[in-house]
Parts: structure tokens; C-alpha cells; sequence
């Protein structure tokens, strides 16, 4: 035990990655032959390695036949009991005073598949079941048990719910004109509050408060048509606060164009694909059928466990499979969520300053071929294949 | 001569967007105002807008303009539908967990190209109040739309488009079920707490308020009220409390049953009526089959439309409304023509927008092979905003 201990004192500061490519998603730029370099969580260099020298007495990772990537960013997650547990609190229609910051189980099992996977953030939010149904809590997928050390920043977002599931009976709500305008007063309200600045007296609106002051985003769950260009409009457009408009599944593609006009931050998944509602009775893949019609704000999701939290990437390798192009679908799962949910100087690249949430895998990152050999977070290993293959 | 200077300058390139010029012939011109019936008529069209109309032989049209050439066909404004609620979600109309609902509004559940809207425009109908439900006493704001438009902003004519009041037949199944005293009590309360609002926040006494910040627009009168009222007492509640009293820009939205026999206070008060989707009543005291419309059109200078209450009855058969009005005595075909194109703009307040064919106005006209309120008529070709935006020979929709 104490040996272990003393091992934890005199490690080194710093820690090196080399491998063949380095994908660092900051304008496309790839490295070969990279190196990186990580101190106090951080990445504090990257470049070739033939112009960076190796310090001495670091701890040297070397995988000179793979790629290094940013960890994944996964913006629609519900996994942060390891279950499906506290994520709809549905007695009162809009509740923007409950947090999921009081839920979150840092390295449950779910979190540890997801790790191996390559994801090492999730925007950990509350279910649909309300209009508003709290504050989500932004996480670091890490070997820890203790709550302060794995939040990137809390409220990560908070969750609004706009339609296809939230509709309630025998309530005010049964109906959008009903559910629309309790968000409209709800919205008004921490406009209120935010210009007066008193979110400390009024913790029952201080988490959307804080949005209208611009320090998180909404994040909203909407689809079809109607409903995420209605999203846009009333949160983008009407009270210019920042939102990530969350699924736009369905027909949502049918308003691509008007959409794309108003550069919204859109957040595709855990349905990938359209079928229903296409015309012409075919699959038609939602991140292509965005990206055609102008859009490039883009991220995917996996609504996690609707599609497994572990299969992030592989939302994004669907996107690509259904059409959409290959950097679309490869800055889905980092650079563009870090955007989106206002976190790009922590995450989602890999760039000197940033957090070290890098992923090694032995190809490309869609590529559902090869597995994730090694995944740092905030410069620490959280897995590492060669301790045994857990996804 | 002056008109074909002005055709000149039209494309001149001073203009800086490109605003394409054209025109439309008929041999049969409605126009729905003064100039009624205009034989071998021209339309001429610039982008958007009417910029003239009138008669061929009084207009030179220079050889590089366009000319869409209709035959024998009729050119008549597009159709406005005043009682629309299939132009967003059927299932979002009615949201009654209170009994009056002013802050909710239509807007948030229009739904651009949706069939039954599509089949609406097909059948001429180029412009529509779409409304909420008469579910409660106060069923929320309506949005005044045109039925073509790929995108909210592009349908969009007016938003709030009128407050939707439903003042008995329907709202009273409220609850545990509410009677007309309370009723009436509770609407003028909730309008008295609204235009109060309005009042205090034009004298700057008060802070803006989402729930009641459209009252303004009531209290000036840039939007209407449209009203669910029928049966002659509810009716004469609506002339007076609404009209009379709070001095609001409502109109008579239903009338039926013997709601007509208000007409003398409709004429006195300058209240609209636009019947339907009930077009006729039985008297039980005569015996007799009586035109609802036909009882409105007795009174000298009523303003007399028709309603579809669509999905009550389809929207594109709003001319049927019309047409069985006049066959039940209403008035004749022109008056009906003119109820569902000026009327219904005077009573929707907008008649700076569309509902006449001259110029200013939105180009909304529709090629019928006849008079639109002769059941045997067809609809060939309609435009919005001087664009066509459906040809039967390229597909009809029914």
C-alpha cells in the first residue's frame, strides 16, 4: 500500500504520446510523426517529433503505427447514474431548479465502457419528460469517485424538451401553444434575473439565468420540421440566448436551408437516419441531409443508453456511411461539440493549453475496425488495452 | 401613354433588386372592389405587388414584358380563409387548463406545406386566419398566414393575426362545465385585465409582460378578435361586450343558427360576419329551412363572408360555403365572391395586404374556368406574391 502511494508522489509531472498521426482537429491540421507533450493535465506542446526533443525522465507513450485524436464529446447523455435512474422529476412542467450535478456517479460501469471507447466528456443532462428538466452537469469520463474532480463545469447546459415526448395530459402543456408559451415566460423570466444579476437569490432560475448571461448553452430536445426551426426561432433568433438544438430528427432536414441561414448549433442523433418521412421511401441519413443543404455546425450524439454510450464514435461513422463527408463526420465528435456546448478552450482539440483527453487508436477514428489503445484524461490513462480489452 | 413610361422604368436598372415584371390577361377580371368586373382585363405584376389593373385596350405593353395569356379563363383575387385551423398541428389547438389562454399563440405550431393546407391552396384559398380552438373562452392568438411558403417567415402575413374568443357552444364542456355568466364574466375580465395592461404600459406605468404584451395591438385595433359566437343571444353578447363596450375590432366568426338576427346591431356597431361552417338553420317555429347567411344579408350594409372552420369542412371548399349561402338566399354569386375575398380582408383587417385586385396589394390571384362560387368551377393556376405557385396540368390535387 505505501509503495503504491509513494509510486503516486514521485511520478513525474510530465508525459509524452508519440504516434504516427496526430489528428489535433484545430483547422484540419494533421501531424505525422507527432509528439505530445503533457504537463499538469495539459497539453503543453505538440508538433513532429523531430522537433520536439524528448525530456528526460518522463513517462513515454509510443505508438508509432496509430492515430491520436481528441477524446470524444458526446453532448446528449443520460448516463450518469450508470443507468437510466433521476432523469425525469415530472410533477411540475418546467423545472429549472433541479440539477443532475446531485446524480452523477463519476467512473460507473457505463462511464468505464465509454472510456475505452474514446469518450472522454459528456454534457450529462435529465430526460425529456418536461419542458424544462434541469441542469445538466459537463464531465470528465475519469478514475475517480469523487464528483468535484470530474465536472468540466456545472450546469454543463440545461435540458429544455420541446415537443415528442414532453406533452403532458390533463395539464397545462397537452398542447405545443401551451408547452411554447410556458418556455416563453420561463425564458422572460431569466432574462429578469440575469439583467437585475441576482442568480444567487433566486436559485429556482439562477441555471437559465446564467444562459441569458451567456455562460452555457440550452440545450433542447426538438424534432421535425416545425419544431427545430421553432427551437431556433424562439431560444436563437427570439431571446438570443445560446442553444444546441438537440436530435432534429425526423423531417427536422426538411427546414435544412432556413436552418442553415441561422448558423444553429444542431446535435444530431441517437436516430441517424430518416425513413418515415422521406417522399421518396428511402434511408436518408439526417448529418448528410444537413450538410447538403449548407449546414456545418454539426455534432453527433448518442442519447446514451439509447444508443450505448460506448458507441459514440460509431454515430459519427454512420453519418459518414450515410453520406455525409469525411471531415463533417470526424469533427462531429470533437471540435464541433466542444463549440457548440462552450467549452472549445478546455476540449475537443488537441492543442498546446487545452486539457490532455486524447484517444490512441490503431486507425482512423470511424474506422470501426480498430480498437482504442489508449485513452488519456486530463493527461491521465483511463484505459489502456494492453490491462485487457474492455470494449 | 403615362402607363407605358411607367413600364419603361420598371426595367430600368435603377432598381436595385431584380423585381421581375410581368402580366397577367383574362378575359374576365374580378377585382372584388368599385371596378368589379373588368372584360379583357390586364393585371400587371412587379415582384411581389399589383402595380396595375384595368382594362387591355387602356394599357400598352412593351414587347420584352411578359405576358401570361389565360384565355377565356377568370382572374380572381385569392380566396381568404377567416377560420382556419389545419395550418400547424390539429392536436395543438386546444391547450384548456385554464379558461382563458391569451398567452398562447398559433405561431409555434404552424406546419409550412402540410397537405391539407396544400389541398386548401389547390382550391384557391390563398390566404387564412389560422386559429386556435374554441375549447376555452380564450383559446390564444391566431396567425394570419398565406398557404403557400416553404418557411414560417414566408407564410407569415401577421402574427398575432386576431385573439381567438369562443364565447359559448364549446367552452362551456370546460371543467366540470361552466355556464354563460361566468363566462362572459370571465372574458370581459380577462380583456379589462389586458387592455389595462396595455393602457399603463403605454403610459410607461408598467414593465413589459410576455402574457399580455399582444393586448396592445387589440386596444389599437391593428388586430381583430375573431369570434366563435352563434345563437342570438351569444351573438348580441358579442356585438356588445366586445364591440360596443371594450371597443375591440372583433367580428362574428360562426353567426349561425339565429345569430342573424342581430343584423341591425351588426350594421349599427360595424361588425363583420363571416358565416359557416353551418350554412343553414332549422326554424323550429316556422317549419322551415333557413340560410343562416341569407338571414345576415337582409340588413343593408352588412360586411358578409364564409367560414370553412376547416378541418370542420376542407379548406378548399370554401366556395361551396359561398355558394350554398347564395342558394339559400344570400345576396348573389358577386356578393359571395366579394364576402370570401374583400369582405373577409375588411373583417381580417387586411385590406392593405390582399382580398382586392388593385394596386399595393400582395399579387394573390387564382385562374378559375369560371365564376369560383359556380360549383362547376375549377381552379387552373393560382399565384402568391405574384409567383405561381400551382398549375392543375402539372398535377392536381384533386
Amino acid at each position: 500500500m505505501f509503495s503504491l502511494f509513494l509510486a503516486v508522489v514521485i511520478l513525474p509531472q510530465e508525459s509524452v504520446l508519440d504516434v504516427g498521426i496526430a489528428l489535433t482537429m484545430d483547422n484540419r491540421k494533421v501531424v505525422h510523426n507527432a509528439r505530445i507533450v503533457m504537463e499538469h493535465g495539459r497539453i503543453k506542446a505538440i508538433g513532429r517529433q523531430a522537433d520536439i526533443p524528448l525530456p528526460p525522465g518522463v513517462v513515454h507513450y509510443s505508438y508509432p503505427n496509430s492515430l491520436a485524436f481528441p477524446g470524444g464529446v458526446d453532448l446528449h447523455s443520460h448516463v450518469q447514474t450508470g443507468g437510466w435512474e433521476d432523469i425525469n422529476d415530472m410533477v411540475m412542467p418546467n423545472n429549472p431548479e433541479l440539477r443532475v450535478l446531485d446524480t452523477v456517479r463519476p467512473w460507473n460501469e457505463l462511464y468505464q465502457t465509454a472510456a475505452a471507447a474514446g469518450v472522454t466528456t459528456v454534457n450529462a443532462i435529465p430526460g425529456s419528460g418536461t419542458n424544462i428538466s434541469g441542469a445538466g452537469s459537463l464531465v470528465k469520463v475519469k478514475k475517480t469517485e469523487v464528483v468535484a474532480e470530474v465536472v468540466l463545469r456545472d450546469p454543463g447546459s440545461v435540458k429544455v424538451a420541446q415537443g415528442y415526448n414532453p406533452e403532458r395530459s390533463s395539464d397545462l402543456g397537452g398542447t405545443r401553444m401551451g408547452m411554447w408559451w410556458m418556455l416563453r415566460w420561463w425564458l422572460h423570466e431569466a432574462e429578469k434575473v440575469a439583467l437585475a444579476d441576482n442568480l444567487d437569490e433566486r436559485p429556482d432560475v439562477s441555471s437559465i439565468a446564467g444562459i441569458a448571461q451567456g455562460k452555457w448553452p440550452f440545450l433542447v430536445h426538438t424534432a421535425g420540421a416545425r419544431d427545430t426551426y421553432g427551437t431556433i426561432r424562439m431560444f436563437q433568433l427570439e431571446a438570443k440566448v445560446p442553444v444546441v438544438v438537440s436530435h432534429a430528427s425526423f423531417h427536422g432536414y426538411m427546414a435544412g436551408e432556413a436552418i442553415a441561414a441561422t448558423k444553429a448549433a444542431l446535435n444530431i442523433g441517437p436516430r441517424n437516419f430518416d425513413f418515415s418521412f422521406n417522399a421518396a421511401s428511402r434511408f436518408q441519413g439526417l448529418v448528410h441531409a444537413f450538410e447538403m443543404s449548407g449546414n456545418e455546425n454539426i455534432s453527433v450524439q448518442t442519447d446514451a443508453p439509447v444508443v450505448p454510450q460506448e458507441e459514440f464514435l460509431y454515430q459519427a461513422t454512420l453519418a459518414e456511411r450515410l453520406g455525409c463527408s469525411t471531415w463533417m463526420a470526424l469533427e462531429s465528435i470533437n471540435v464541433r461539440p466542444a463549440k457548440q456546448i462552450l467549452a472549445d478552450h478546455r476540449i475537443g482539440r488537441l492543442l498546446p493549453g487545452l486539457d490532455a483527453d486524447i484517444v490512441v487508436k490503431a486507425g482512423q477514428p470511424l474506422d470501426p475496425r480498430t480498437p482504442v489503445q489508449l485513452v488519456l484524461v486530463d493527461g491521465e490513462v483511463v484505459y489502456d488495452l494492453h490491462e485487457g480489452q474492455l470494449y | 401613354m403615362i402607363f407605358s413610361t411607367l413600364l419603361l422604368s420598371f426595367v430600368l436598372p435603377q432598381v436595385e433588386a431584380v423585381e421581375t415584371v410581368w402580366v397577367a390577361k383574362a378575359a374576365k377580371v374580378y377585382t372584388a372592389d368599385d371596378a368589379g368586373m373588368i372584360n379583357n382585363g390586364l393585371v400587371i405584376v412587379r415582384g411581389q405587388k399589383i402595380v396595375w389593373v384595368g382594362p387591355a385596350s387602356e394599357a400598352e405593353v412593351g414587347e420584352d414584358v411578359s405576358v401570361v395569356d389565360l384565355g377565356d379563363l377568370w382572374l380572381v383575387p385569392g380566396l381568404i380563409e377567416p377560420h382556419n385551423h389545419v395550418a400547424g398541428g390539429l392536436r395543438d389547438l386546444n391547450d384548456t387548463v385554464f379558461l382563458a389562454n391569451p398567452e398562447l399563440h398559433t405561431q409555434e405550431v404552424l406546419e409550412p406545406e402540410n397537405p391539407l393546407l396544400l389541398d386548401g391552396l389547390a382550391g384557391g384559398v390563398t390566404s387564412a386566419l389560422f386559429i386556435p380552438g374554441s375549447g376555452s373562452n380564450m383559446g390564444g392568438f391566431g396567425m394570419l398566414v398565406k398557404t403557400s411558403g416553404k418557411t414560417v417567415a414566408e407564410m407569415t402575413v401577421r402574427s398575432p393575426g386576431s385573439l381567438k374568443v369562443a364565447q359559448a357552444g364549446n367552452p362551456e364542456r370546460w371543467g366540470y362545465g361552466v355556464g354563460r355568466a361566468l363566462m362572459n364574466w370571465n372574458t370581459r375580465n380577462t380583456f379589462e385585465k389586458g387592455l389595462g395592461w396595455a393602457e399603463d404600459y403605454a403610459d410607461g406605468k408598467t414593465a413589459w409582460d410576455p402574457q399580455w404584451a399582444d393586448f396592445a395591438k387589440l386596444r389599437d385595433n391593428s388586430v381583430p378578435v375573431s369570434v366563435h359566437t352563434q345563437i342570438y343571444q351569444v351573438v348580441m353578447t358579442t356585438i356588445t361586450m366586445l364591440k360596443r363596450d371594450l371597443g375591440l375590432d372583433a367580428f362574428i366568426d360562426h353567426g349561425t343558427f339565429d345569430g342573424y338576427k342581430n343584423g341591425p346591431l351588426a350594421v349599427k356597431y360595424g361588425v363583420a360576419v363571416m358565416n359557416g361552417p353551418r350554412q343553414f338553420w332549422f326554424d323550429r317555429s316556422t317549419s322551415r329551412i333557413e340560410g343562416c347567411a341569407a338571414g345576415w344579408a337582409k340588413n343593408e350594409g352588412i360586411v358578409l363572408g364564409y367560414n370553412t372552420d376547416a378541418p370542420v369542412i376542407p379548406q378548399e371548399e370554401l366556395p361551396f360555403q359561398a355558394a350554398m349561402g347564395v342558394r339559400l338566399g344570400a345576396g348573389n354569386a358577386e356578393s359571395a365572391l366579394k364576402g370570401m375575398t374583400a369582405y373577409a380582408a375588411d373583417a381580417l383587417n387586411m385590406d392593405d395586404i390582399a382580398g382586392i385586385l388593385k394596386p399595393g396589394l400582395d399579387a394573390d390571384f387564382v385562374a378559375w374556368t369560371g365564376d369560383p362560387v359556380d360549383p362547376r368551377s375549377h381552379v387552373v393556376e393560382v399565384w402568391v406574391r405574384g409567383e405561381s405557385v400551382y398549375k392543375a396540368e402539372e398535377g392536381r390535387r384533386f
